[in-house]
């Protein structure tokens, strides 16, 4: 589903350059569970941020879907960032200032489907927070803030997910909490790309690629695939989600915007 | 929180002081104009006065009325022009001493027949106007200002009561409306008597000093100008050459112009005032704006993430700059009316608020929050997801 095909990336850093990623060709199919590993610096972050769309390559092809991406627009990339892909980030990354649920509609606001506001509820039931939908995050503890980023990431019913050291701020508890629920995604089917330092947490994936330096020095099977896994066919279907994007009425999209967030006391909360 | 709460309430302000100055040197511009034209109506409107010019013997000018002498044959041909003209008054003027009981007191005394109530905006407060009976029949009546009363009578109804004008008793049959002090001389230290008693019993006047025309409407005051300076060439059979200078014809327009555009001229620094205290606001709405953008780099950056697209954060941001300015300005149009409001109970000062104003302030108000947010909300469109995500 995934595949990308000697990949450049250089930073500048003052007058530094920073080659994050030097020659990285890397294919990832359908409903795999993949753990980036490496030491600070190695590129691990860069190369997520790329598969996620959130940076281009200086270099290489990236195709997902069956679609070239490395030369869209950064309209077109918003885009399918919001219906392709979900981030869960190590601080959590929850806007302060709304609930939980509030938190986990702000995908469906950008793509126009704040209508389907069960959806939101739904999934956050689904990581078992149905108790704490009007919380705002600093009422919640970091396991919960996580959950709640995981409900935000799935909320458009995306591809891929991919996390960022997702339990880099969290006890082990709650981070033997969030990668079971993890896990528990992928065994449903979800695409899940894991970026950490960690060994332990690696452990959990089934596909562990470690970076060192900018490419890739190792890429092995952790454990045989389990039994009963659902494997999505999602080849081709960026180009129809693509279409939708041309038959989407942008005005809708933009007043619900306006209706929900610029109450006026939105203003002085 | 409670810094946000803050921050936003004192941009807000900014606006609402600005709007609110807008509001309400507009309304004190405009109730000085008001107040100027209420003076000048006072004064009388349409109104054309004609006078004599001085002559010059050996080139030395002498005192008007010199040259031309008006007599009432020169009234009475003006006021046939009745294309142009309703009304006409004589009149001759100068000072009179007044004797009541054991009070006297010296004022200016004006004259006129029965039209100069209608022509002067003097119609009496109390009592009544002389008659043309009593103009013709040179009576001994008179008509008081508020001045001449306050000094002669004090507490007492001087309707009915007898004054000595120049040692000759006359009745007083009414009082003057009040006009106020023009800044050179007080109004109301005045009286009233006909004509023909003027001239005749109290000043020994054989001609006329001067010729109120009321025009029919403001619009024909330079036609009917021209009218009279024709008629009194005609009657005093002028050639050119004396034409010029052997009487003249004094236009309130003039004056009235001249007024006008010195109001026009301070509602036009007073607006700039305003303007300049709410581009400051906007300014304080620009920097607030900018503040919130580096605060919230990092939801920025996660609104980016999750797939909102730089038009989204432009937006997010602009009709955040433009509701509170639009917030200051209602609560400034509020409280620019308030000031206003003050403004006349306080200090007398007659304001008035135009809708002109309140939309006016409005729509600019808008406008400062569209212009001084746009560059903070292309700052916030323009970062870059990932640098946004990691700021601290």
């Amino acid at each position: 589903m995934i595949e990308i095909k000697n990949l450049y990336k250089t930073y500048h850093i003052g007058t530094i350059a920073v080659e994050a990623l030097k020659d990285v060709s890397l294919k990832i199919s359908c409903g795999e569970f993949v753990a980036i590993m490496g030491p600070s610096g190695s590129g691990k972050s860069t190369l997520m941020h790329v598969l996620g769309l959130l940076d281009r390559p200086d270099s290489g092809t990236y195709t997902i879907g069956g679609k070239e991406v490395q030369n869209l627009s950064d309209q077109q990339l918003a885009f399918l960032r919001n219906r392709l892909v979900g981030f869960v980030f190590q601080q959590f990354h929850l806007l302060p200032r709304m609930s939980a649920l509030e938190n986990v509609e702000l995908p469906l606001i950008y793509a126009g489907k704040i209508r389907l506001k069960n959806a939101a509820q739904k999934r956050l039931e689904e990581v078992n927070l149905s108790d704490r939908i009007y919380h705002r995050p600093n009422e919640m503890s970091g396991g919960q803030q996580q959950r709640v980023a995981v409900a935000r990431s799935l909320v458009n019913d995306p591809l891929i997910l991919f996390a960022d050291e997702p339990t880099g701020n969290l006890d082990s508890k709650n981070k033997a909490e969030i990668l079971s629920l993890l896990q528990e995604l992928n065994r449903k089917g979800k695409t899940l790309v894991m970026v950490t330092h960690e060994p332990e947490v690696a452990a959990y994936a089934r596909r562990v690629i470690t970076m060192r330096d900018g490419v890739i020095v190792s890429d092995k099977m952790n454990k045989p695939d389990p039994a009963g896994i659902v494997v999505p066919d999602a080849d081709s279907c960026v180009e129809s989600i693509m279409d939708k994007s041309k038959r989407d009425p942008g005005g809708i999209k933009f007043l619900d915007y306006i209706g929900r967030r610029f109450s006026p006391w939105s203003l002085i909360r | 929180m409670v810094s946000h709460k803050m921050r936003a309430l004192l941009s807000i302000l900014g606006i609402l002081i600005g709007v609110a100055a807008v509001i309400a040197m507009i309304a004190l511009g405009r109730g000085a104009q008001q107040s100027i034209e209420q003076q000048l109506s006072s004064l009388g409107s349409n109104l054309l006065l004609v006078m004599p010019g001085s002559a010059r013997v050996h080139g030395v000018s002498q005192q008007a009325g010199s040259y031309t002498r008006f007599t009432f044959q020169d009234s009475a041909a003006l006021a046939k022009l009745t294309n142009y003209i309703s009304d006409v008054t004589p009149g001759v003027s100068g000072r009179a001493q007044l004797v009541y009981g054991n009070k006297n007191w010296n004022t200016s005394l004006e004259s006129g027949n029965a039209s100069y109530a209608s022509i002067r905006s003097a119609f009496p407060i109390a009592g009544r106007f002389f008659t043309e009976e009593e103009v013709k029949t040179r009576s001994k009546v008179v008509l008081v200002g508020a001045t001449v009363v306050k000094e002669l009578f004090g507490d007492i109804n001087p309707v009915g009561q007898t004054i000595k004008i120049n040692l000759i008793n006359f009745k007083v049959i009414g009082v003057l409306p009040t006009r106020g002090a023009s800044s050179w001389h007080d109004q109301d230290d005045v009286v009233v008597v006909p004509v023909t008693t003027a001239m005749y019993r109290l000043l020994g006047k054989q001609y006329i000093d001067s010729i109120f025309v009321q025009v029919r409407s403001p619009d024909l005051l330079d036609a009917a100008q021209t009218a009279v300076e024709n008629t009194i060439i005609k009657e005093h059979h002028l050639s050119a050459k004396e034409a010029d200078d052997s009487f003249q014809v004094r236009n309130m327009a003039d004056m009235k112009a001249a007024l006008e555009s010195s109001t026009k001229t301070m509602s036009v620094l007073l607006g700039a005032i305003a303007a300049i205290s709410l581009f400051v606001g906007g300014i304080g709405i620009m920097n607030i704006m900018l503040v919130s953008v580096t605060e919230r780099t990092r939801e920025i950056g996660l609104r980016k993430a999750i797939g909102a697209n730089n038009k989204d954060i432009m937006t997010q941001f602009l009709i955040e700059s433009v509701l509170m300015s639009f917030i200051g300005g209602l609560f400034g149009i509020l409280v620019g009316s308030g000031i206003s409001m003050l403004i006349t109970v306080f200090a007398g000062w007659s304001v008035s608020i135009s809708w002109f104003s309140l939309v006016l302030a409005t729509t600019f108000s808008l406008v400062v929050g569209l212009v001084f947010g746009l560059w903070p909300a292309r700052q916030a469109s323009k970062l870059n997801p990932i640098e946004a995500l990691r700021y601290e």
